[in-house]
Order: C-alpha cells, then structure tokens, then sequence
C-alpha cells in the first residue's frame, strides 16, 4: 500500500486546466480533430456560449488551444486548435486518470 | 443551448473525441464520395474481370485490337495497378472536394471542423476490421460455394470489406444508418450474387448476371454500393440542408 502523501501528490499532479469539466470537454473534442469553429464546439461540448468562450480563452492562455479570428464576411469566426503542448497535457492527463482509477478499482 | 454544469458527467472523454470524428461522416458527404469511389471500382473491374475468367472475352471498344489472343498478363497487371493509382487519386481529390462543400453548406449549420486526412480511429480498429474482413469472405465464399457452385472471389471481397467498415464506424461512432446500410447491403449483395447464373467457360457470358463462379462479377456488389450510399448521402444531406444558418 502507498502513503497517504503519495497518494496526495499524485491527486495533486493532475493537470488542473484540464481537470476542469468545461476545458475538458474542449479539450477532447479538439483532440479528435484538427481544428473547429466556436459554433461546432457549442454544439459538441454542450457549453453555454459564455462559459466556452471564457474556458477556451483560459486554454488559449495556457498555450493548450490556439485561438484564430477571421471574419467571414461582415461575421466574426473564432477557430479553435489544439496545440502540441495540449495533446501531450490531455495525453498524460488519460494516463494519470486511468493510474489512479486502477488504484480505486483494486482498494 | 443547454447549459451543462458539469458535461463530463454526462459522458465520457472518449465521447467527446468521438463525437468530433463522427462530424466527418455526419453530413452525407462522405457517403455520396463512397458512391463514386465504388462506381470507378465497378468499371474497372469489369473488364479485369471478364478477361481474367474468360478466355473468350474481347475487350469493349475502345480497347478493341486485331489480336484474336488474350491480353497479355502484363497488360492484366497493368490494367490491376492502374486501379490503385485511379484509387489514391480519387480519394485525394474526394478528400478536398468534401472540406470545400463542408465550409460552404455544412459549416454554417452545424458548425466548422477540420480533419486530418488519417483520422485517428484507435489502434483496435485496423485489427477488428481486418478480422471481420477475414469472418465475412470466409462465410460468404462457403455460402457461395455451397449454393452456387464456386466461391465468386472479387465480389466476397467487395462485400466483405466495405460492409465491415459500415458496421465497425457506426457502431464505434454511434452512426445508425451506417449499421443499417451495412446490413441492407450486405442482403442484397448476397441475393444478387445467388441470383446470378453460371456462365460457360469457353463462351463467356451471355449478360451482366451470367458470371464465373470462381470470380464472381464484382461490378454488381459495387453498384448495389453506389445505389444505397447515393441514396443515404443525398437524404443526410437534405436533411442538413434544410437547418437553417446558425450566428454563433
């Protein structure tokens, strides 16, 4: 059995910008493209438009999304991408879920 | 737009992944591409078919010589690579074709989204489609041989490989009709096969349905492909034409 204060840093080194739902759902949903629009993120993460925007800019400050706006016509289009640095940070963000959901399946 | 809290509850990561896959075959597009991918398929075969069964087969104009011989196998070979290339070409340029009519009609609907041309399908899917593949030839080479006298080859194969990639995208993806068109596919395949008659080696065959029970006549599981997907691409696409432009 570990110690209880290794138990805690492994809780503790989950990446916490993307441990939040919000920026989770954006996250996994760009990762299974390669880049997408504000319109189909909202019908794909189920987000409020104000909760996407603020979640994605807060991705975009982490360097985990690329955020590109253009105008298409006289609309504003804001594409979204997942960055290098994002898909390594939700690639060992699965792996340390799954380690410590094994650790929970075997008490 | 409802609002969710907490949309990780709701479902899983994987669920969010998928669901941004599964935006690639959601629109019909894909579908109606397939349909011109299995009619190059089906006259090319045709042919290479015909000639490799029948010694008696001449080839239809324009490919009409003065020889009274079979082809040479170079050409047979030639005219087999020749399809690869054709295949490589048209998935290239299907490819472009769908991203440009995405941006154009689907984007403004549904939302805008890009794929790589290799989607990630997950390292079980290659291995779970080639051995569906392999189930799907053995039996139905069995079936065929039991029923109809040989094993029609090239069209187990048709069947097989593309009614195992339907079945395994729709149900990793959750698309419902894409399970369907492979079961719907799959029947009428196999009926048409049994509808065919054997044709006589040394004459050749007298129409379409006359075929060789070793190879089968191929072209006809590709068409039965072309008529479904043509007609479950243009329904998805209507279906999407008909929502209205979203101001996000």
């Amino acid at each position: 059995m570990s110690k209880p204060d290794e138990d805690y840093t492994q809780l503790a080194e989950l990446d916490r910008w993307i441990h939040e739902p919000a920026r989770l759902a954006i996250v996994a949903t760009l990762a299974g493209c390669e880049s997408a629009d504000f319109l189909f993120l909202l019908n794909a993460t189920g987000l409020n438009k104000g909760n996407l925007s603020a979640q994605a800019i807060k991705l975009g400050a982490a360097g985990y999304v690329e955020i590109r706006k253009e105008f298409l016509g006289r609309s504003p289009h804001t594409v979204y991408r997942l960055t290098e640095k994002g898909r390594k940070a939700l690639k060992q963000y699965r792996s340390q879920l799954k380690r410590l959901m094994a650790q929970l399946g075997n008490p | 737009m409802a609002t969710t809290s907490s949309p990780i509850s709701a479902a899983s990561v994987d669920n969010y992944f998928h669901r941004a896959l599964r935006a690639w075959w959601a629109d019909g597009l894909w579908e109606l591409a397939m349909a011109g991918f299995w009619a190059i398929t089906a006259l090319w075969l045709y042919p290479l078919v015909q000639t490799l069964a029948f010694p008696s087969w001449t080839w239809p104009w324009p490919f009409i010589t003065k020889q009274h011989i079979n082809p040479l196998s170079t050409q047979i070979t030639l005219w087999a690579i020749g399809l690869f290339f054709i295949w490589m070409a048209y998935i290239f340029l299907a490819w472009l074709l769908i991203d440009r009519v995405k941006r154009r009609f689907v984007a403004p609907r549904l939302g805008d989204v890009r794929h790589t041309f290799f989607l990630p399908l997950g390292r079980g899917f290659g291995l779970i489609f080639f051995a569906v593949y392999v189930l799907g030839c053995v039996v139905l080479s069995i079936l065929f041989w039991k029923v109809k006298g040989g094993p029609h080859l090239f069209s187990v194969f048709g069947i097989a490989s593309f009614a195992g990639v339907m079945y395994l995208v729709g149900r990793k993806f959750d698309i419902r009709r894409f399970r369907w068109i492979a079961i719907i596919g799959t029947v009428l395949c196999v009926l048409a096969e049994l509808a065919t008659t054997n044709a006589v080696f040394l004459n050749g065959p007298k129409h379409f349905m006359d075929v060789s029970p070793l190879y089968g006549n191929p072209s006809l599981p590709c068409l039965i492909w072309v008529g479904i997907l043509v007609v479950s691409g243009f329904i998805t696409l209507r279906e999407i034409l008909r929502l209205p432009y979203v101001e996000a």
